[in-house]
């Protein structure tokens, strides 16, 4: 059995993997990998399953250690990773050697970085996920966020010194970002002057794992005082009777009284979680 | 517009790119939350193979699939059985909640007349969902009714009552909230180690108890659940 120990945790690094299905009911959101796309890289490029748990890591990334040789991948935005004080690269094969540490800084381009290690990770799931999901720093709903010394099991599959070290072709630069499309929502038609949807905008500080709050034009709806909730999904967009809009993320509520003005289609939803608080973008609203 | 018939009521089916479709009933007459509680129950049983996910609100079920027409033809099939309706008592401390002074200009009601209004009345489950444990309860007068805040504020206490809207509203866990805080509630209701994190149906019954800070500081000793403090 591998262990992975934090040594230094990190802003915000939990536990995820493809998600929760079947509880959104009871209001228990999706969780998972706010990188879908980069999260399947990591986890196809150590051979494991593409939904399988890894190690998801927000702004500033943890200190690792490990106890066995073992195979991993780092994907999605670039902490500068360091394997015993060598920079590594993502989106590739690496071999990681008994005792060595893997260090993670502040990500330089893009959002989140996402950890994978060959293996089966033996952590339990929680309404058929191993995913975090926390509301707030309070109120752990599955895991929690990992802290210094944690360790995560994980048994290792075949022999690594002869795992084929495969390379992706094609590493994402999150800098550029530009355009997130999105497709008009159920209330679109409430927008008062929905041109100003296409302005631009970008994500406040505010922002976590359960929506984006974003800092923009001010949009005004018609809307009747007494709306009643509606059904949400991670991607979806409303807008507050202040005027601004809120994107509904992984870990975010299932239904919501406010307007739905449109919504971020899975693939663009990876692109945007990789945007930076601060940083620039316009949306492209589809037909 | 295709049309689909659930237990002899029938929806109108919208698709929803990539995510899944929305049933919204034709006629109206039914609660539509019901009709996903039941889509809920038989996906636990794990009898649907093609729903991911059913999200009830009081005016429409959104199914979440990968493959819509398959999800369809699996609804289609479904055999529909009415829930038995359950009555539950719930304390609650009307504590001096910041909200309150919003919740008094809004609804022109005292703090005083808006509690006794509350508890004399049978409020409805009418659907769960928005945060882990959260029960919107139907059964507001209008003249209550007090909008969402403009911006959500975190709320750092567990199981307060809350209204928004048209809805009372039970928050289970610490979260941002865009209700009017009105108080707190003693004893436990989600069970998240459960298959049903929530004991209710919906359509259950819900009986509002006024306590004091004393008898909450009380019964929060006790630390009893939903089930035995109703026992």
């Amino acid at each position: 059995m591998l262990n992975v120990e934090l040594i230094k945790s990190g802003l915000f690094t939990t536990v995820q993997d493809g998600g929760r299905e079947g509880y959104a009911f009871y209001g228990i959101p999706s969780s998972g990998y706010m990188d879908r796309s980069a999260a399947h890289i990591a986890n196809l490029l150590v051979g494991n399953k593409k939904d399988n748990a890894l190690i998801e890591m927000n702004v500033v990334g943890g200190t690792f250690s490990f106890d066995r040789d073992c195979i991993i991948a780092i994907t999605g935005a670039d902490m500068q990773a360091s394997i015993a004080d060598i920079p590594c690269k993502r989106y590739q094969t690496l071999i990681i050697t008994k005792g060595t540490v893997l260090k993670f800084k502040n990500a330089v381009n893009g959002m989140r970085t996402y950890l994978a290690v060959k293996g089966t990770w033996k952590i339990p799931k929680i309404y058929g996920s191993k995913s975090t999901l926390c509301i707030g720093q309070n109120a752990n709903v599955a895991g929690r966020i990992l802290k210094i010394s944690d360790r995560i099991q994980i048994e290792s599959l075949g022999n690594v010194h002869n795992t084929p070290v495969v390379f992706w072709p094609q590493i994402p630069d999150y800098i550029s970002i530009g355009t997130i499309s999105l497709t008009k929502g159920p209330e679109f038609t409430l927008l008062k002057k929905p041109k100003l949807l296409s302005s631009s905008y970008s994500i406040s500080r505010r922002s976590d794992r359960m929506g984006a709050i974003l800092n923009g034009p001010v949009l005004e709806t018609q809307l009747q005082e007494t709306f009643s909730s509606k059904f949400l999904f991670p991607g979806m967009i409303q807008c507050t009777p202040s005027g601004k809009l809120i994107v509904v993320l992984q870990d975010g509520q299932t239904t919501g009284g406010y307007p739905r003005v449109g919504f971020i289609p899975k693939k663009e939803l990876d692109r945007f979680n990789q945007l930076r608080p601060g940083m620039e973008f316009r949306f492209r609203v589809l037909d | 517009m295709k049309s689909l018939s659930l237990d002899g009521q029938n929806f109108w089916i919208t698709p929803l790119v990539e995510q899944g479709f929305v049933l919204t009933p034709i006629d109206k007459i039914i609660n539509p939350a019901e009709m996903a509680q039941q889509i809920q129950r038989e996906l636990q049983r794990k009898s649907l193979k093609h729903v991911r996910d059913v999200i009830a609100t009081s005016e429409e079920i959104f199914i979440s699939t990968k493959r819509y027409k398959k999800a369809i033809k699996e609804l289609d099939k479904l055999h529909f059985d009415r829930p038995e309706i359950s009555e539950w008592k719930i304390p609650v401390w009307f504590y001096d909640s910041p909200d309150w002074n919003n919740i008094e200009a809004k609804s022109s009601y005292t703090k005083e007349r808006y509690i006794a209004q509350i508890s004399k009345r049978k409020l409805t489950i009418g659907m769960m969902g928005f945060l882990p444990g959260f029960v919107y309860l139907d059964g507001l007068p209008a003249e209550m009714q007090v909008e969402r805040k403009s911006n959500p504020v975190y709320n750092p206490r567990a199981r307060v009552l809350a209204t928004g809207g048209p809805y009372l509203g039970i928050y289970n866990l610490p979260s941002p909230s865009g209700w009017n805080i009105l108080g707190q509630i003693p004893i436990e209701l989600l069970n998240l180690k459960g298959s049903q994190p929530l004991p209710f149906n919906i359509s259950d019954k819900l009986k509002i108890e006024p306590i004091s800070e004393k008898v909450f500081k009380k019964i929060t000793a006790k630390k009893l659940n939903i089930r035995s403090y109703n026992a």
